[in-house]
């Protein structure tokens, strides 16, 4: 991603600690902005600086933010990038000038953008590219089923990027999307607040009112049982059932997601045209209304194209020339030990703690020669 | 302010005022807390929404499961228990449902990003990006730009440092096969592949 932002890696810097360490103050950071941003008081106040828990997590913040100015800084030096038409993503914020004052974005707005870019786009694909890792590993014959359809498709791997054959690749695109509805990147609640006028939720028979925060949790919702067939469990081929037939006079969201809820998709299936649903009970109509790893509308990631891309393209060249399988290992975070001993975790899940990106361990794979 | 305040206090010492001011300031802080919390759960005009009792009173459930990182775990049974609408903060509403997502999420809602949440992130008040943004207009003016980043274009341009660094994993898993093999055994020794997708992602090899 150093490379995508900034037009190099970080490690070319010089694998300093300082780069290394970047990633640790990076979710030290996004933890201390999760957890202030719970009670923003305790920032006002300047409380933050002097209780415990919390000073440990502002000072390691600081570093981060200084290690996001550095980026910033040396890339707006280099002025020799910019002729060399390489374009990173930060070309375009450089040379981007206001429509009406012709002035360029201001240098706070540039750091904060740059700030932004390392976590938005790299640790949550990171994040994304283990899960499905983890969840493949972990079920084998989806596996296999994957590598089946990775191998007999490209001849070798260095065909292995953006195009039809890759599109050609639904299951693979079936077990990333399977990977991000259990274990979404951003796994909590993108807080929104109502506007003077109010929301109102007709399908709730609810009216929000102004002056507060609403939102829904990822996490939450892409493990509804009213709306996804076990939840719990990873089955990419619940997202290779086709759309009800009523779907024809559906209208769809910009998001190209159905808009209307189905809400009987249990019940439903088995009436169905059994072709349709043989490989999965999942009703595809539900799956979709549920399902927003990106957010959705305006505000929704901007990144989705490149993260399909990156994952798509690591995941498929891996299996295409490696087999895979999971060394079993016992969480190493103590929280998540005790939640999965009280049963508030289910055993077996990717578990991430949630500080607004996720923090993630393994999974540790052994790899060998395809067979 | 506090020098008419210490004057009277001074002024007053040893006499009874001193005694009054210390029932008073203790009293006075009860009776903000009591009123407080009587309004938070019956006047409030979230108050008629279901949460514990301790969430509808304070942000500070929130603020605690915030710090641990399971907030989406507490999200998930808290509506299992209350159903779909939950009062996850005095101020806050938690709903779990599809409508309630587009209705949220969805172009044209009526809401902007929470200022509440959102500042918190800011390294100072003018240091705001794209996705910190709150104020609608400035947002739509930071995303056109970005837009530009990240359309389909420069996504051809970037897929060969994607490939870059996929190819350099894949020399680290090779250089592991070979190890592995010269030693008589077909499987690598155990690769933590969650650190190995943040040198991906980085494009750090240390």
């Amino acid at each position: 991603m150093g490379d995508l932002v900034f037009g190099k890696s970080f490690g070319t810097l010089g694998a300093t600690p300082e780069n290394r360490d970047a990633i640790f103050w990076l979710g030290r950071a996004a933890r201390r902005n999760y957890t202030i941003g719970a009670m923003p008081f305790l920032h006002r106040s300047g409380l933050e600086k002097w209780i415990p828990p919390f000073r440990g997590l502002w000072f390691d913040r600081l570093q981060y933010l200084a290690f996001g100015k550095r980026q910033v800084v040396e890339r707006s030096n280099n002025t020799s990038l910019d002729s060399s038409g390489r374009k990173d993503i930060f070309h375009y914020l450089l040379n981007a000038k206001d429509p009406e004052t012709g002035e360029g974005l201001p240098k706070g707005e540039l750091w904060m953008e740059g700030n932004t870019l390392i976590v938005a786009g790299s640790d949550t694909s990171s994040t994304t590219i283990s899960a499905t890792l983890y969840h493949l590993v972990r079920n084998t014959p989806c596996l296999e089923r994957l590598a089946g359809e990775i191998r007999s498709i490209f001849d070798d791997s260095e065909d292995i990027r953006t195009g039809p054959k890759l599109q050609a690749c639904t299951y693979l695109r079936a077990c990333i999307d399977e990977a991000m509805r259990m274990s979404p990147a951003v796994p909590g609640l993108l807080p929104r607040l109502v506007l003077p006028g109010g929301l109102d939720i007709p399908a709730l028979n609810l009216h929000v009112p102004a002056g507060v925060d609403v939102g829904t949790c990822t996490y939450a919702i892409h493990h509804h049982e009213d709306y996804v067939v076990e939840p719990f469990i990873y089955n990419p081929s619940r997202w290779l059932q086709r759309p009800s037939t009523k779907s024809h006079t559906r209208q769809r969201s910009d998001s190209g997601v159905e808009l209307q809820q189905v809400t009987q998709p249990v019940e439903d299936h088995k009436t169905k045209d059994v072709h349709l649903n043989r490989e999965h009970e999942q009703e595809h109509d539900a799956l979709h209304s549920i399902f927003a790893p990106f957010s959705l509308g305006n505000r929704a990631c901007l990144g989705k194209p490149l993260v399909y891309m990156e994952i798509s393209i690591a995941i498929a060249r891996l299996v295409w020339k490696y087999d895979m399988r999971l060394v079993d290992m016992v969480p190493a975070d103590p929280g998540v030990r005790a939640d999965v001993r009280r049963g508030r975790r289910t055993a077996g899940d990717y578990h991430v703690r949630d500080w607004f990106l996720s923090a993630n361990e393994g999974p540790v794979v052994q790899f060998a020669e395809r067979g | 302010m506090f020098d008419i305040v210490f004057q009277a206090v001074e002024n007053a010492a040893g006499s009874l005022a001193t005694s009054y001011i210390a029932l008073a300031a203790p009293s006075l802080v009860l009776v903000f807390l009591l009123t407080a919390s009587l309004h938070r759960l019956y006047f409030h005009p979230l108050s008629k929404h279901p949460g514990p009792l301790f969430a509808r009173l304070t942000p500070l459930p929130d603020l605690y499961h915030a710090y641990r990182g399971d907030k989406h775990i507490h999200f998930f049974h808290l509506h299992n228990k209350y159903g779909p609408v939950v009062r996850l903060a005095p101020n806050s509403l938690s709903i779990n449902d599809p409508a309630a997502l587009r209705a949220i999420y969805g172009h044209g809602a009526n809401v902007q990003k929470s200022e509440t949440f959102y500042h918190a992130f800011r390294a100072h008040p003018a240091a705001i990006s794209t996705l910190l943004a709150t104020e609608k207009a400035h947002h739509a003016r930071k995303r056109r730009i970005m837009g530009q980043a990240f359309s389909d274009g420069a996504m051809r341009d970037l897929e060969q440092y994607v490939l870059k660094n996929v190819r350099l994993w894949e020399t680290e898993v090779g250089r592991r096969v070979k190890v592995a093999k010269e030693e008589g055994k077909s499987w690598t020794s155990g690769v933590d592949m969650g650190k190995w997708c943040n040198y991906l992602v980085f494009g750090e090899w240390v």
